[in-house]
């Protein structure tokens, strides 16, 4: 019989502390032993005096680390608590555990490795983005110069300069060391013999351009590579295509059929990570033979990406507080207010993307945050289900914890051996992860839209990471299973006095939950972001681009250029050809500033132009809405005349627009003739922007031709303008594009977007699933019994289901009330960033709910059936 | 044979000797602090308990697992021939250097 006397209980805290120490074998009698003292003390001075006490005596240990070492190396009654054996046994265990239940295994494993495999690949692409540019040496002295305009309140930023600029800063600037322009410009053709390339990735650059960026060259000394005005550098795989095994150096190719260039290097392969990209590399030195002379020298045409080396340890402040000075002396007074020259530090150059001009690799920095987060989100999934799985299953481990613990384990003990447990799985999981990461990679680049190369970014120091990245997870997703497991009591729990899985219940059940609502989002967020693509190719455009083709022009076809438009349009089947230069319908590189007066004096006013001819309205079916088109029979038309479309007149503020004169720089005035129906020539991401038309200028070359054919026999068609090409310019490959195609390319991003989002979301479903599958087979294998004598007492096999499936439907209605408001908010934001947007609907997230509903219905529904189908005699046999 | 013991050690040798049975660190303290009156941690006695194993004059071996304590097993311990031999040599030394006085009464 047992007496239960009040009995004292020292301070806890010193026992807790206490009770660390007695982990150890050797130790493990201080707390009992210090109890005793206790009750007697209390009985003699009292409790503080008994606490006191307490208190010395537990520091009396405390300061003594070596007890009780002597008996740990003599007795041999102590087992051995760590040492090679034990681990030995709980590999064993551990094994012997993986394989009996395959199922589960193999459940927690794909699931975490894809939940790692996730991960990996967005911090694999985040690191990649962050560090583009970052190889060049002098980086951090390295800035762009942007152009910043601003046209009646509107804010314009072009990463085009005109050349003149390199020219005139480093001149008034003395902190400024260095310049270098820089432009990749059309795809031309070389020759070499015989042989002919039309080259892509074609740069120019200035002769310096070595000595501020450290692009590497594989052969060649980069000092003297762009001496020679003639230079080309080509890149080896460029070099094999041209030249085959022959020796490149030295060779002469023609560019274009007009230049000639002389090979003095081949360049190592640009990496991927920086946002100047080329294959082939001339020095500007060459452009006047073939743009205008004054190409290097003027303020009129802005071609050049502008780099600024400043000297050490110059604060870039210096340069920018003057550069409206600089601005009023170089373009004339009062420039400097209404156009800046911004510096932007080389590492922020990937991340710009309100520029026009800008170079198409260029990535909003606020993607990066979002696949960070993704790639969080999905591991998150993974972790949940991992420690779900564990905890549910583990009250089948609770006899064996018991067993352990009455055997003499500790609690560290138990826990070491359950988080091995996961480290083990999670490290198994690593492994099948690296394999997923190996075969997706290529479809993987390809949706990110986003050069990389596996080969390149695979280094030490980034796999240690992930390797502990993996192993990191393990530790954190087994540590609440493991901390579960190692609280169970012996005497209780080899009673069978542990009811199985009821502990956890209200915190697993919230973890899935979560999931539910990160899976709602991610269907949304995909059913969203198809919407909004949809809506923006089905748009209408402004034009017709559909059966409208265009050819670049070459120096042979445009000698005959009347000639060859009128051969086409003799064809019947070909309704419109129209001659163009400047911008063109999915492009918008070429922009000119013009001068225009306005109340407060003339300003400088960038707009993107169009050079055409009286054809170019017709062909591409766009209204003028007022004045005119130009005319022929015209001569002043020729020189004087403008076209703008609606969004120039209401940027320019007219209230009449015809009449309106304004000039281009240097030129005479010319008169707006007549205002054109806005059209989008961009991608719907941007508002339309204000364009000027006017027809070719003196001595300039047209630069497209753009026809309209009919829709029935193109095939046709096409061979007969083929053949009266090659007969004009029979040196140059005959190269059309359909125009429309053209402009979906423009969203060839968005594109990959949708894939990208949409292949998460099946992932984030799929490793949700898993989960439910495991947990659902676990809860319901717990209820076996219950459902037997559910079914004895006359319940139908329909009843019975509902029944088992009723936590889920709850589950999945709370999901979507959280999920729902969070994600209406999070893209609404995200279509902000699109001039012309979709509407969200209810429709979208109630599909969203249903679809949700509907998978995790049939996940559970397979063993909700085959338990309520069983035969009960089964389940209560052994009652 | 080496029998020197330390001050506190003889003590601790002294109550594990006077004890009869069921010898471990708690009731030595407890019979030092009533009979000497000094407070002696637990702390010191278990280390005391454990030099004068490590000198070989008690032996120790380890409790049953009985319910009271949860499990965990006492060390007690017994006085061997060696750790007497010590305390008779204590013994003699201290009245060797007595010699021939009386304690005087005041």
């Amino acid at each position: 019989m047992k007496e239960h006397k009040h009995v004292p209980r020292p301070p806890r805290w010193i026992t807790w502390v206490l009770k660390q120490r007695a982990q150890r074998q050797r130790d493990d009698q201080i707390v009992e032993d210090l109890d005793e003292v206790y009750a007697r003390r209390y009985g003699q001075e009292g409790q503080w005096g008994a606490q006191w006490r307490y208190f010395l005596d537990a520091w009396s240990i405390w300061r003594r680390p070596r007890l009780g070492a002597y008996y740990e190396q003599h007795d041999f009654t102590y087992q051995q608590a760590r040492g090679p054996l034990m681990y030995k046994n709980y590999l064993t265990t551990t094994l012997r555990q993986l394989v009996r239940h395959k199922g589960y295994t193999a459940i927690n494993v794909l699931g975490l490795s894809l939940g790692l495999a996730c991960c990996f690949l967005m911090l694999l692409f985040v690191q990649h983005e962050l560090q583009f540019d970052a190889f060049h040496a002098k980086g951090d002295r390295i800035y762009r110069a942007v152009s910043e305009r601003n046209n009646n309140g509107v804010v314009q930023r072009n990463a085009f300069l005109a050349s003149a600029f390199a020219n005139d800063l480093p001149t008034y600037f003395s902190e400024i060391e260095d310049v270098v322009r820089f432009r990749v410009d059309g795809a031309p053709i070389l020759r070499y013999n015989d042989q002919m390339v039309r080259a892509s990735g074609f740069a120019f650059a200035d002769p310096n351009m070595f000595e501020v960026f450290d692009f590497e060259l594989v052969r060649g000394n980069w000092e003297t590579a762009l001496e020679d005005p003639s230079a080309v550098l080509l890149t080896s795989k460029a070099a094999f295509n041209l030249f085959g095994d022959t020796d490149p150096i030295g060779q002469h190719i023609t560019y274009n059929n007009t230049l000639e260039l002389v090979v003095t290097g081949i360049l190592a392969e640009v990496p991927s990570h920086s946002h100047l990209q080329f294959d082939y590399l001339a020095t500007t030195a060459v452009m006047p033979r073939f743009w205008s002379e004054n190409i290097l020298e003027t303020y009129q045409t802005w071609l050049f990406y502008t780099y600024v080396l400043l000297q050490e340890n110059t604060a870039v402040a210096h340069v920018a507080d003057r550069m409206d000075a600089f601005l009023d002396t170089y373009q004339g007074e009062g420039t400097g207010a209404d156009q800046d020259l911004l510096l932007q530090p080389l590492a922020d150059v990937h991340f710009t993307t309100d520029t026009q001009n800008d170079v198409t690799t260029n990535r909003d920095i606020r993607t990066l945050y979002i696949f960070a987060a993704i790639a969080f989100l999905v591991l998150l999934i993974a972790i949940v289900n991992f420690m779900n799985l564990a905890t549910a299953r583990a009250s089948e481990r609770a006899r064996e914890v018991g067993l352990r613990k009455v055997l003499g384990a500790q609690k560290r003990q138990v826990i070491t051996q359950f988080m091995g447990e996961s480290v083990a799985l999670s490290s198994l999981a690593m492994v099948i992860a690296g394999a997923w990461i190996v075969l997706v990679w290529p479809g993987f680049v390809e949706i990110v839209g986003q050069e990389m190369r596996l080969m390149e970014m695979m280094q030490p120091v980034l796999i240690a990471f992930l390797a502990c990245l993996a192993w990191g997870v393990g530790i954190v997703a087994g540590s609440y299973p493991a901390l579960y497991l190692a609280a169970f009591q012996p005497a209780r729990v080899l009673k069978g006095e542990v009811t199985r899985g009821q502990r956890g219940a209200v915190l697993r059940n919230t973890l899935t939950g979560l999931q539910f609502v990160l899976s709602l989002f991610l269907i949304v967020g995909t059913t969203t972001v198809y919407h909004q693509l949809r809506f923006m190719l089905d748009r209408d455009l402004g034009f017709q681009g559909e059966q409208v083709i265009y050819l670049n022009t070459n120096a042979d076809i445009e000698s005959q250029i009347e000639g060859f438009k009128g051969a086409l349009l003799q064809h019947n089947r070909i309704s419109h050809v129209t001659l163009g230069g400047g911008n063109k319908p999915g492009s918008g590189n070429f922009a000119r500033t013009y001068r225009v007066p306005t109340e407060t004096g003339e300003i400088a006013w960038q707009a993107n132009t169009m050079m055409i001819d009286p054809d170019f309205f017709e062909t591409l079916d766009m209204e003028v809405v007022a004045g005119r088109n130009f005319d022929i029979d015209r001569p002043t038309d020729q020189t004087q005349a403008y076209l703008i479309n609606e969004t120039a007149v209401r940027q320019l503020g007219w209230e009449e627009p015809l009449g309106q004169t304004f000039r281009v720089w240097d030129a005479g005035p010319g008169e707006v003739v007549g205002v054109v129906k806005d059209f989008h020539f961009k991608s719907l991401h941007q508002a339309i922007e204000p364009m000027v038309f006017h027809m070719l200028p003196e001595g300039w070359g047209y630069w497209y031709i753009t026809a309209r054919l009919a829709p029935d026999d193109m095939t046709e068609t096409l061979a007969h303008i083929e053949r009266e090409w090659q007969q004009r310019a029979p040196d140059w490959p005959f190269e059309y594009t359909f125009l429309d195609q053209d402009f979906a390319q423009l969203y060839a991003a968005d594109q990959r977007t949708l894939k990208l989002v949409g292949y998460i979301a099946a992932l984030a479903i799929l490793v949700t699933c898993l989960g439910l599958l495991g947990l659902a087979a676990f809860s319901i294998q717990r209820r076996v019994k219950e459902i037997g004598v559910r079914k004895v007492l006359g319940a139908s096999v329909p009843e019975l289901v509902l029944m088992l499936s009723k936590d889920i439907i709850v589950l999945v209605g709370v999901a979507f009330l959280i999920a729902s408001p969070l994600t209406y908010w999070i893209l609404n934001q995200w279509l902000q960033a699109f001039a012309y947007r979709m509407t969200l609907g209810f429709g979208l997230f109630i599909s969203a709910g249903v679809l949700i509903l509907g998978l995790a219905l049939a996940t559970v529904s397979y063993q909700a059936i085959r338990a309520a189908i069983a035969n009960p005699i089964q389940a209560l046999r052994h009652e | 044979m080496n029998l020197h013991i330390g001050e506190f050690e003889e003590l601790v040798l002294l109550a594990v000797y006077a004890l009869a049975e069921d010898v471990y660190a708690v009731p030595v303290q407890e019979r030092i602090e009533t009979k000497t009156g000094r407070r002696a941690t637990m702390g010191a006695v278990y280390a005391a308990l454990e030099r004068l194993e490590q000198k070989g004059m008690v032996t120790s071996w380890r409790g049953e697992v009985t319910r009271a304590r949860g499990g965990k097993r006492k060390r007690l311990y017994r006085i061997t021939a060696h750790g007497e031999q010590a305390l008779y040599a204590a013994q003699q030394a201290r009245q060797a250097m007595l010699g021939r006085l009386a304690w005087p009464s005041r």
